[in-house]
């Protein structure tokens, strides 16, 4: 059977319990597999304690009013327009595609995917549902093998994922074949809604190709949650590009859990661009599974107000030679909180690792605040490992010289927070990313 | 005119006194050297004229084009024709020299922010072919590398780099008075005759004001300051003509400061004083 699905019409209402599992997957026209996943998800999330301020990795996050059982678990695709009008001045957005992809709240608008002609055969762009349909030997051959269901309490919010999912992409790229232009999907949260986002992109052996993801919302007042699994596999000697950028209203609270699995000599260049959001947690980690496999992980923010960013990274080097290099900086305004947390684990027998991670921030004011912790588990001998952390004002003295060059004090905070993200900007490797990127930073900062 | 007129300044930092009363006057198209031992307060003298927020003003004032320095921010004193060339230029990672240079030269020009602006009578940006221009012309004169300018501002720069760039800036803003602070020191021999003849030009082709403040006869060889000052303590104590600095290098600064009937401090003995050795 080669059932179509749909775009997913019905709003069904939370408290996630069996029988509204069992109604979405029938809305979502689940596959047998698909519709075995939700129902484990399902039971893992009722089992997943809650985290609270306890729980390690939850410490910086104040969870109160995060009612995960009030959830929406899908809102129909109504308000299409106002999100694609709002994808128009995305930070990505005038970008020459190889395909395109729009998402609202929960849902995937399977009418609003695009595919360039000229695409290399066995290259597979779609919703999650229709692969599933589809291809469902590729998708089921990796569908949560990068990010299972577990019970654990870090994987709640990956369980709720996968136990709502309405939609998201697969991007499937076979066997040495480049796709040159990027891929992109607009993940878009309106009034009323709430975001469950979902990717799947497998690079096969010797295949290369880019994808970006942003996340946005039309409503600057509404307080919406979104909750996003990306799941990333990077064959071996693959090339990967990979941008997510998150710039929703300031209400929004956002999770996500992103992970690569680097196989053998594959390359990963991934950039992470933070703006948006009051707080929640991001996940982000790099497992290089593959010997000689290599990931760049390029983190950006710049919050305001009372935004509190909470990253939590993980380069987990499981194979030997591998090479990871982690920078992640932030600007800090007002009173804005950034939690970065992160943990280079080196498992025995992964001899000659090479592993960076750092972390700087700019704090502007004195009521803003950054916590950064690195952390290094090195269970093998021959390694090379560092870490570092700063937290720096507004030097006086740049500011100072600046100033004695007829530059007002306002515009020279802003030239220093512009050279404080340029090394950063210069690591995009994703050209009209980077610069559009770039032009968006500084829009910000004249606004 | 755009003079520097500084009376009965008295500057402190951190509570403690450095400059107890200078009276100096500046005017355009004169320059005047001012010399004195390792830690008498010649920068202190310039940071307090620039503005620097670690320096206090308690007494004194200081005009400048008929208007009250003191009352301006940095950035007013820049605009209205101050420049320091610093004796330590500060780094500015990630910011490229030219791109600094450039929002400087705006700045001087009255441009607000990026430029973007809806009244058509707001000062305008300058333009990218005419900023080549002049900044190829200036780099021409003091011999500035070209890949210097394409680095962050002096993020790495050798001592003399620094040097060279002060004044690179210096001949784009066309200040009406500029204060050179140990802008020689660092230099090589060839660069510090180049520098030395790029302020001259500026001082008689456009009349620029010039205080160079130097341990060595060599600058003033070059630019032959009409006036040389001598700061101990936090004081001028001597004025002179171009002999004067002469003097220093041959005889120190015990028995000049004697032939003027002061008495040299007590830390300060002839040949003592770094830098100020003949
Ligand atoms: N920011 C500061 N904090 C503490 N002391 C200072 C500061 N700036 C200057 N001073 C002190 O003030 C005195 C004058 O210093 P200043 O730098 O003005 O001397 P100078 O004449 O420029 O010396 P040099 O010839 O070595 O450049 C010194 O004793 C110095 O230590
Ligand atoms: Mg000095």
């Amino acid at each position: 059977m080669t059932a179509t699905a749909g775009t997913v019409t019905e709003t069904i209402s939370a408290p996630l319990s069996s029988a509204t599992v069992a109604q979405l997957s029938e809305a979502a026209g689940d596959t047998a597999f698909l519709a075995q996943r939700r129902t484990e998800a399902h039971a893992a999330f009722e089992r997943a304690p809650m985290p609270t301020r306890r729980d390690e990795h939850w410490r910086f996050t104040k969870l109160r009013g995060v009612e995960l059982s009030e959830l929406p678990t899908v809102v129909a695709a109504t308000d299409i327009e106002a999100a694609r009008e709002r994808t128009a001045t995305s930070l990505t957005s005038a970008v020459d595609l190889a395909g395109e992809l729009l998402h609202v709240n929960g849902v995937t608008v399977e009418e609003s995917i695009t595919r360039a002609a000229d695409l290399p055969d066995g290259v597979v762009f779609s919703s999650i549902a229709q692969a599933a349909h589809d291809h469902p030997e590729l998708f089921e051959a990796h569908f949560g093998t990068v990010v299972p269901t577990t019970d654990s309490l870090d994987d709640k919010f990956v369980d709720l994922n996968t136990a709502s999912l309405a939609g998201g992409v697969f991007l499937y790229v076979p066997r040495n074949t480049t796709v040159e232009l990027p891929f992109r999907a607009d993940v878009v949260l309106t009034s009323g809604g709430a975001v469950n986002w979902r990717a799947l992109i497998v690079l096969e052996e010797g295949a290369q190709a880019t994808f970006v993801e942003e996340f946005l919302s039309t409503d600057a007042d509404y307080a919406g949650l979104s909750n996003a699994v990306v799941e990333l596999v990077a064959g071996a000697n693959s090339r990967l590009h990979y941008v997510t950028a998150q710039d929703y209203a300031v209400p929004v609270r956002h999770f996500a859990t992103h992970r690569v699995h680097a196989h053998r000599d594959a390359t990963v260049d991934w950039s992470a661009v933070g703006l948006g959001a009051s707080m929640g947690k991001t996940r982000m980690e790099t497992h290089l599974v593959g010997a000689g496999s290599h990931v760049k992980l390029t983190g950006l923010y710049f919050v305001n107000g009372t935004q509190q960013m909470d990253y939590d990274t993980y380069q987990l080097h499981a194979a030997p030679n591998a090479y990871s290099d982690l920078l992640f900086r932030g600007v800090l305004d007002d009173k804005a909180h950034s939690v970065w947390r992160g943990m280079i684990a080196v498992a025995p027998g992964a001899q000659g690792t090479d592993a960076f991670q750092k972390n700087s921030n700019l704090i502007l004011t004195p009521g803003a605040h950054a916590d950064s912790i690195p952390g290094l588990k090195i269970e093998a001998n021959d390694v090379r490992c560092t870490h570092a952390a700063t937290i720096t004002k507004v030097d006086p003295e740049q500011l100072f010289y600046l100033q004695a060059r007829g530059i007002t004090r306002e515009e020279a905070v802003k030239e220093i927070i512009r050279g404080f993200f340029t090394d950063v900007l210069d690591r995009i490797e994703v050209e009209q990313v980077r610069d559009q990127v770039r032009v968006a930073i500084w829009d910000r900062l004249d606004a | 005119m755009a003079d520097l007129i500084i009376k009965n300044l008295h500057v402190s930092v951190e509570g403690t006194e450095i400059l107890s009363g200078i009276d100096l006057t500046v005017r355009k198209g004169e320059i005047h050297a001012l010399m004195g031992p390792n830690g008498s307060g010649k920068s202190t003298l310039s940071y307090a004229l620039m503005g620097h927020p670690s320096y206090e003003i308690t007494q004194g004032s200081v005009e400048f084009d008929g208007q009250d320095l003191l009352e301006m921010s940095v950035d007013e004193r820049a605009r209205l024709g101050l420049f320091l060339a610093f004796q330590y230029p500060q780094a500015v990672p990630g910011v490229s020299v030219t791109n600094f240079l450039r929002m400087a030269i705006n700045a001087h020009r009255g441009v607000r922010g990026d430029g973007r602006n809806d009244d058509p009578d707001a000062p305008k940006p300058i333009k990218i072919p005419e900023f080549r221009k002049v900044l190829e012309e200036a780099m021409e004169l003091l011999k500035v590398d070209r890949d210097l300018i394409r680095r962050y501002l002096n993020d790495g720069f050798s001592g003399g780099e620094k040097k060279r760039v002060e004044i690179l800036q210096m001949a784009l803003l066309n200040p009406a008075i500029a204060i050179l602070d140990e802008t020689d020191s660092g230099l090589d021999i060839d660069a510090l005759r180049i520098v030395a003849e790029g302020v001259q030009k500026l001082v008689t082709e456009r009349g620029m004001g010039a205080l160079v403040i130097t341990h060595y006869q060599r600058i003033l060889n070059y630019i032959e300051p009409e006036f040389v000052h001598i700061l101990v303590d936090g004081k001028i104590v001597a004025s002179g003509g171009f002999d004067l600095a002469k003097r220093l290098e041959l005889e120190g600064y015990a028995p000049v400061l004697e032939s003027f009937g002061i008495e040299a401090p007590a830390r300060v003995g002839a040949g003592e004083l770094a830098g100020t050795k003949a």
